[in-house]
Order: C-alpha cells, then sequence, then structure tokens
C-alpha cells in the first residue's frame, strides 16, 4: 500500500463533511433573497453589507477573541512549563488535572461559572464572608469579564496540551546550558524555550482564537446578552431568512480570524527572533 | 417567543427505543431469509415526524392513539420557534408530518414555500376551537388557512411581591429607580414588538410602526437594557432562575409559565397586565409541506384538539387550550387564570396583535426592518 493512501479515509472525511458544505456555503454567499427564497446570484453586496453594518461588531469580537486567547495561551503557557520543568514526576498528574476538565459538557462548565459568578454564586458568598463587601457584588456576571473568564476555562485545556507538547521536545539540559553561559531565567526562556515552542504556542492560539471567535453561547448566558458576531451570523439563518448574507458573514468572519492568526504567529517569530 | 428552560438549550432529538427495536428486528428477520418473518410490528409501523417544543408532544401521546394507529412517533425538540424554520429550510421538507408554530411566522413559512395550507373540513374540533382564533386572519393567507391555533398564553409583566407589594400599573413603570439593575429582559424579538410597539406610540395596533416610531421603541429599550436590566437573557427559564435568585424583581416582558418555573424553585412571582395591555401568543399546528403522511397527519390534529389530550396538555403545562369542550374539565383556578369565563374581556387587555408586513410601500416597518432594528438593541 502506498503511503499516501493512508490519508485517503481522512481526506474523504474532510472533503465530504467540511470541504463541500463549507464550499456550498460560500457559493450561497454570493446568492441574493427575493420574496424570502434565495436566487442564484453573483454579487458582491453581502459581504458590502457585512462591512457596513457589522463592520464595528466585528472588530470587537475579534477583539475579545483576542483578549480571551491571549490570555488563555499565558495562563497555558505558564501550567505547561511548570508541568515540564518544575514539576518533575508530578509532571503526568498536572497534565491529567488539565485533561479532567474536558470531561463534562460546555454548557455544564457555563452553569458552573453562573453558579461561581451569580448574586448568590460561590465567590460573592466568599467576599461577604470575607466583609470584604457589603452586599453580593453584581457585576461578577452579566459583563464582557464574565464572558472571558468562562472561556478561558473552557479553552485552558485545548491551549495546554499543544504548549506541553512542544516543551516536551525541549531537552532540559539546553536550559541548563543557557543558564551556565549566564542567561538569567527570563533570558533562558525567551531564547532557549520561546522559540523552540513556537509551533505549539502558535496552535494553542490559534485553537483558543477561532473557538472564541466562533463562540455565541457564552455570551448569551454569562454577558447577559448577545455580543459577539456569532449570534447576528445565527439571526440570519433563521429568523432573517437571510442565508446569503448569514453566509458572508460567517466567511468574513472566518478569513479576518484566520488573518489575525497569521500576524500574531508572524509577530511572535519576529518577538522571540534571537 | 423563545420559551425554552435552560435545560432546552440543547437541542434535543429523541429516537424512539421502539424505532431501533424495530429496526433490528427487521434487519434480523432479513437476514434469516426474507421480509415474510419480519415481526408484523417493523413491517407495518409508520414513522411519523413531529417538531416543537418539548412537553408540546404531551397530547399526542395522551391515549392510544399512537398505538392505534401503528406510529412509530419521532419528535424532534427545538429551542425555538424559529429553529423550527431552519430544520425545514435545510432538509427538513418531506421528511416532516407536523410541527407547532407561533402563529406570527406563518405568513413568513407560507411565503418561503415550507408549509402547506390545512383543510379546514378535515378539523373535527373547528366548530368548537375558540372563535377568536379561528376568525383571526392571521392565520390565513388568501382565505386559505395555514395553521389550526391549538394553545396559547398571554405575555404579562411579571413580578417580585417580595420586593413590589403592589402590581406596578404601567409597563413604564419597570424605568422606576428602585427597580434599577433589577429589571429581566429575554432575547425575543417578536415579543418587545408585541408589548412595546403598543405602550410606545399609545395604539392597540401598535406593531404596525412607522420606521421612525420603531426607532423610538428601540432606543427605549436601548435604554432599559442600558440603564436598567439586570441581564439580557437567552431564554424564559433563565428569567425564571434570576427570579428565583432575587437578581430581578420585574421583567420588560414575561409568560405565565414563568410564575411556574420560579415557584418550583421555591419563590413566589406573580404577573399583571398593565394598563396599556399586552399581546398572546396563539400556537398552531401546522403541516410542513411534501408532508408525507397526509392523512395521518389530519388524525394526529384532530387527536390533538379532542378535549381529553387538552386537558392533559393545559394542566402539566398550565397552558391555554383552543377547544372550548375541554374547559369544564379543566382544574378551576387553571380555568379562572386563563380566564375562559369571559373570553372577550380578556382579551381585550391580551390581544392577538398584527405582524409586521412582508413588504410594504414605506409607511410601515418590515420585518426586516424590525429585525435590523432589533440588531441595535441586541448589540447595545
Amino acid at each position: 500500500m502506498r503511503p499516501g493512501a493512508l490519508l485517503v479515509p481522512a481526506l474523504a472525511v474532510f472533503a465530504g463533511l467540511f470541504a463541500l458544505p463549507a464550499g456550498a456555503l460560500f457559493v450561497v454567499s454570493f446568492w441574493s433573497v427575493r420574496a424570502r427564497m434565495m436566487r442564484p446570484d453573483l454579487t458582491l453586496s453581502n459581504y458590502a453589507e457585512t462591512f457596513a453594518d457589522y463592520g464595528g461588531l466585528l472588530l470587537y469580537t475579534l477583539a475579545m477573541a483576542g483578549l480571551v486567547a491571549l490570555l488563555t495561551t499565558l495562563v497555558a503557557f505558564g501550567f505547561a512549563f511548570a508541568a515540564r520543568f518544575r514539576a518533575g514526576r508530578r509532571a503526568d498528574l498536572l497534565i491529567y488535572l488539565a485533561l479532567v476538565t474536558l470531561f463534562g459538557g460546555y454548557l455544564v462548565k457555563i452553569y458552573a461559572w453562573k453558579s461561581i459568578l451569580g448574586r448568590d454564586g460561590i465567590l460573592n458568598g466568599a467576599l461577604l464572608g470575607l466583609w470584604l463587601v457589603e452586599a453580593p457584588v453584581d457585576a461578577l456576571i452579566y459583563s464582557p469579564g464574565a464572558v472571558i473568564v468562562t472561556l478561558c476555562y473552557f479553552l485552558l485545556p485545548f491551549a495546554i496540551l499543544p504548549i506541553y507538547g512542544a516543551l516536551r521536545a525541549i531537552p532540559e539540559n539546553h536550559l541548563a546550558a543557557a543558564r551556565d553561559l549566564g542567561a538569567g531565567p527570563f533570558r533562558a526562556v525567551r531564547d532557549v524555550v520561546l522559540p523552540r515552542a513556537e509551533r505549539g504556542v502558535a496552535v494553542a492560539f490559534t485553537l483558543s482564537f477561532l473557538i472564541a471567535a466562533g463562540d455565541y453561547v457564552t455570551p448569551r448566558f454569562v454577558g447577559g446578552g448577545a455580543s459577539l458576531m456569532g449570534h447576528f451570523i445565527e439571526t440570519k439563518f433563521t429568523v432573517g431568512f437571510d442565508w446569503p448574507l448569514g453566509a458572508a458573514m460567517a466567511f468574513t468572519l472566518m478569513l479576518s480570524a484566520l488573518a489575525v492568526c497569521v500576524a500574531m504567529r508572524l509577530a511572535y517569530r519576529r518577538a522571540v527572533r534571537p | 417567543m423563545t420559551k425554552a428552560d435552560p435545560t432546552s438549550a440543547l437541542i434535543l432529538s429523541r429516537a424512539s427505543a421502539l424505532s431501533r427495536r424495530s429496526l433490528l428486528q427487521g434487519l434480523a428477520a432479513l437476514s434469516a431469509g426474507g421480509l415474510a418473518l419480519a415481526p408484523g410490528r417493523a413491517r407495518a409501523a409508520t414513522t411519523m415526524t413531529w417538531m416543537g417544543w418539548q412537553g408540546y408532544e404531551t397530547p399526542i401521546l395522551t391515549g392510544s392513539f399512537l398505538a392505534d394507529n401503528d406510529i412509530d412517533f419521532q419528535p424532534t425538540f427545538v429551542a425555538s420557534n424559529e429553529e423550527i424554520i431552519t430544520r425545514l429550510q435545510s432538509g427538513g421538507i418531506g421528511q416532516t408530518d407536523l410541527v407547532t408554530m407561533y402563529f406570527g411566522y406563518l405568513q413568513l413559512m407560507m411565503d418561503a414555500g415550507l408549509i402547506e395550507t390545512v383543510d379546514q373540513s378535515r378539523i373535527e374540533a373547528w366548530d368548537r376551537l375558540i372563535p377568536e382564533f379561528t376568525g383571526h386572519p392571521a392565520i390565513r393567507a388568501d382565505g386559505q388557512l395555514m395553521g389550526v391555533p391549538w394553545n396559547w398564553g398571554s405575555l404579562p409583566l411579571m413580578y417580585d411581591p417580595a420586593v413590589v407589594p403592589e402590581a406596578p400599573a404601567s409597563w413604564m413603570d419597570i424605568f422606576k429607580d428602585e427597580y434599577k439593575g433589577k429589571v429581566a429582559m429575554v432575547d425575543d424579538p417578536l415579543t418587545y414588538l408585541m408589548i412595546w410597539g403598543p405602550v410606545t406610540t399609545g395604539r392597540p395596533d401598535g406593531t404596525l410602526l412607522s420606521k421612525e416610531e420603531l426607532a423610538k421603541m428601540i432606543d427605549l429599550l436601548i435604554t432599559l437594557k442600558k440603564d436598567h436590566a439586570r441581564g439580557f437573557f437567552p431564554s424564559y427559564g433563565e428569567m425564571a432562575d434570576a427570579f428565583a435568585r432575587g437578581e430581578v424583581v420585574v421583567s420588560a416582558l414575561g409568560w405565565e409559565a414563568v410564575a411556574v418555573w420560579a415557584g418550583a424553585k421555591g419563590k413566589e412571582i406573580r404577573y399583571t397586565i398593565p394598563a396599556e395591555g399586552t399581546a398572546i401568543f396563539m400556537d398552531t399546528l401546522v403541516i410542513p409541506k411534501d408532508a408525507p403522511n397526509a392523512d395521518l397527519t389530519y388524525k394526529m390534529m384532530n387527536h390533538i384538539l379532542s378535549p381529553e389530550p387538552q386537558r392533559v396538555f393545559a394542566t402539566e403545562q398550565s397552558a391555554g387550550v383552543t377547544n372550548l369542550d375541554t374547559v369544564p374539565l379543566l382544574p378551576p383556578e387553571l380555568a379562572a387564570a386563563y380566564g375562559y369565563a369571559d373570553l372577550p374581556a380578556k382579551l381585550q387587555k391580551a390581544r392577538i396583535v398584527p405582524m409586521p408586513p412582508v413588504e410594504s410601500d414605506g409607511s410601515i416597518a418590515t420585518y426586516d426592518d424590525f429585525l435590523a432594528e432589533y440588531g441595535r438593541l441586541q448589540a447595545a
């Protein structure tokens, strides 16, 4: 059997379940709607409308997703670094603990954070119990901050794993050699670890960013309303009866998100270049 | 209406165990030598597909209707009316026998070619259904019946009597300073239009707005959302939870079931219809385009509309029913809550309001105009 033949099942699944539907949706994004029925067309008006009416929302969505991805990647890097270079034999336990958080559904995690951040939640209970506040803090939930915290928690294991995988390829004695040659701890990490962890960090950031950019459930449940692009895309496909505009918005978001990921990777590579 | 409780935020599609068992039996029989050996049930059962809210299947399951007609019932539960539209648009046509739909979407669905007209002469209980509903023009297109009214409820103002001892007299009372940060809102587009259109304009038919009036209504709601609301909840179940936790004390829109759900969590919540009145929602039985089992579909509709299934549904769900023969069978407190004794008076305060038109000469804002403006509220 040729080595390439092993790729055929995966490619067939990719083509059948992603490429073909996405291609069909891309074609639809150039169609138009008249009298609530989609009509084959070749118009750019859906993309023009996306930028004109939803440009601000697109930027806000990308900014929120960027912040979530940045925070998630930073925390994940710290966790993975500690597991790889500081935890010794307890590294496997730490990674197992990170994986445990993957158990349980997405909505379960959202409700868990609602019970933590809510008016009668664990956090407010602790603040009241410690006499740090006189009344429950309402701003803990139904705010952009609650969305960021919830998404970071949800995405953390997805970011830890690729970074940990990349750090596993870096021998500990390379760090020791850098220290022996006079590098301080931060210099050693910057010059030895970060350049070689590029792929893991890039995957962690990209996963976190793309999932956060496309999410619209978390803002509705803990953000106090619909505020990210995903919700408005959903609306076009449902009550709006406007699949072409919804498709154009989806592809605009997807391509913008990919552009941000590429730009971040180039910036990272430039920043850690020795 | 976005009536889902938190658990129904997930789309639940339930394949019955009977179906799987029948399939396995059929396959076993085939492998043994032929269809002749297959059990009778595997060959004869008719699969019927239904879409609606969780709980709305109750009348179908009441009694022996499914067994009597050898039906393999396949319900699909939805989290919103809009989801039914999406599912029909994306492959559900020709596969679905019956859906339940809020009456306001019927014309849209008819225009989009998603539904069939209903043969009124085949609805056995038609003459016993509430005449204010069956006579309403919103359920007809060019004289043809689009859906059959089968349950209803009003959209009252909900309030917490522990904090608000006197029922608010006006919808505008929720703007009072003492409720700042304690107002509940739900992401439910049409309900805002049905309640706040008349409040903004002072006209009972306030859902038919000029573009300026529409913008004014949305501006008012944006002020409410930004300066007074605790949250813009994704469902009425979330609103009930917020009431139960004491996070909100009044609401910008409501549904009787919220009081039931909050009561189940040990919190008494009351509702009132303020001086400006409110709207009602009315759900209808609708036949999707190219429904595969037309005769059985009519049988199922007649079963749903018959008194006993309606009674069971109304009692379990605290819902309003449309067959007047059901009313004497209802618990007295439920019948009183829905005002069956004097429905015309009830429907004076809680009205069936028209939907914005699909197209317009510009004098009245269209449905698309409304959606565009509503987007401002969502993004605010």
